[in-house]
């Protein structure tokens, strides 16, 4: 069944509908007479409300000011919410990997690099910038008796390096 | 900006000095190289393990005595606070 409505259309409570419902300048309102507005789907677990142009079935929008789930919210790779990529979106931190003192890396990915120096004696020191050897101090300590630590976030494709330190990790963002 | 060929992944950098000042692991490719700075390569890790780099001995002086400035601040800074009786007196 097709229905094309121009002007207001209202269906009564319990009706069923099949096929595509074209409408004209007027937005839809759906209620169910009691807990307000609702779409339902069927009881399929494929169910879903699919909103797209009728001439390029590529586009399509859907305004709501309130979203609640009750389940996770799929976006496709790639696809745009308010401007944000939300391929480049990171997931979660990556497996700390261990790094030498005074040694250049280049970060594969955003992500941070943890240092600890319980020498007592050396003053730890975090540097990145855009070239090599990165000569731009981001992070100093000041060590004592009970060392010295910090935390240094590093840009995507940025060389770094720590001078001193006795334990330090790279903990990549992962993409 | 220079730039510079990573072959093996393993190398340093040398200042205008002629001071060996930072080791480097890093990706196969081309990278930017400031001016005042040479990458020499080396063939593996190993190889880079056994380079010593250059420590400045006035910047190593320097931090040695502001290290021990650091330590008299603090140990007088307990003292002061064990006399009057806010941290215990076996605080360290």
């Amino acid at each position: 069944m097709s229905i094309s409505v121009g002007g207001n259309f209202v269906r009564k409570s319990g009706d069923t509908m099949t096929g595509p419902l074209t409408m004209g300048l007027n937005p839809i309102f759906l209620t169910d007479g009691s807990t307000g507005g609702a779409i339902k789907g069927n009881n399929s677990s494929t169910s879903k409300i699919d909103i797209r142009n009728k001439d390029d079935s590529s586009r399509g929008s859907l305004i709501i000011s309130e979203l609640s789930m009750s389940n996770a919210l799929t976006i496709s790779a790639g696809k745009l919410i308010d401007g944000v990529d939300v391929s480049a979106i990171p997931k979660a931190f990556g497996t700390p990997v261990a790094r030498s003192p005074s040694t250049v890396y280049q970060a594969a990915t955003d992500g941070f690099v943890m240092l600890l120096d319980g020498s007592g004696s050396d003053h730890p020191q975090g540097d990145f910038d855009g070239s090599n050897p990165p000569t731009t101090i981001r992070q100093r300590a000041t060590n004592g008796a009970n060392g010295a630590c910090f935390i240094m976030p590093v840009l995507s494709g940025q060389y770094y390096d720590m001078v001193y330190g006795t334990a330090i990790w790279w903990i990549p963002i992962e993409p | 900006m220079k730039k510079f060929t990573v072959n093996t992944g393993y190398g340093y950098f040398v200042d205008k000095q002629g001071h060996k000042t930072l080791k480097a692991e890093l990706p196969v490719g081309e990278h930017d190289l400031k001016d005042d700075f040479t990458y020499v390569e080396v063939w593996d890790k190993a190889a880079l393990d056994l380079i010593q780099l250059y420590i400045d001995p006035i910047q190593a002086d320097i931090d040695k005595n502001e290290s021990e400035i650091n330590k008299r601040v603090r140990d007088n800074a307990i003292a002061e606070l064990i006399n009057e009786g806010k941290i215990p007196p076996n605080y360290k």
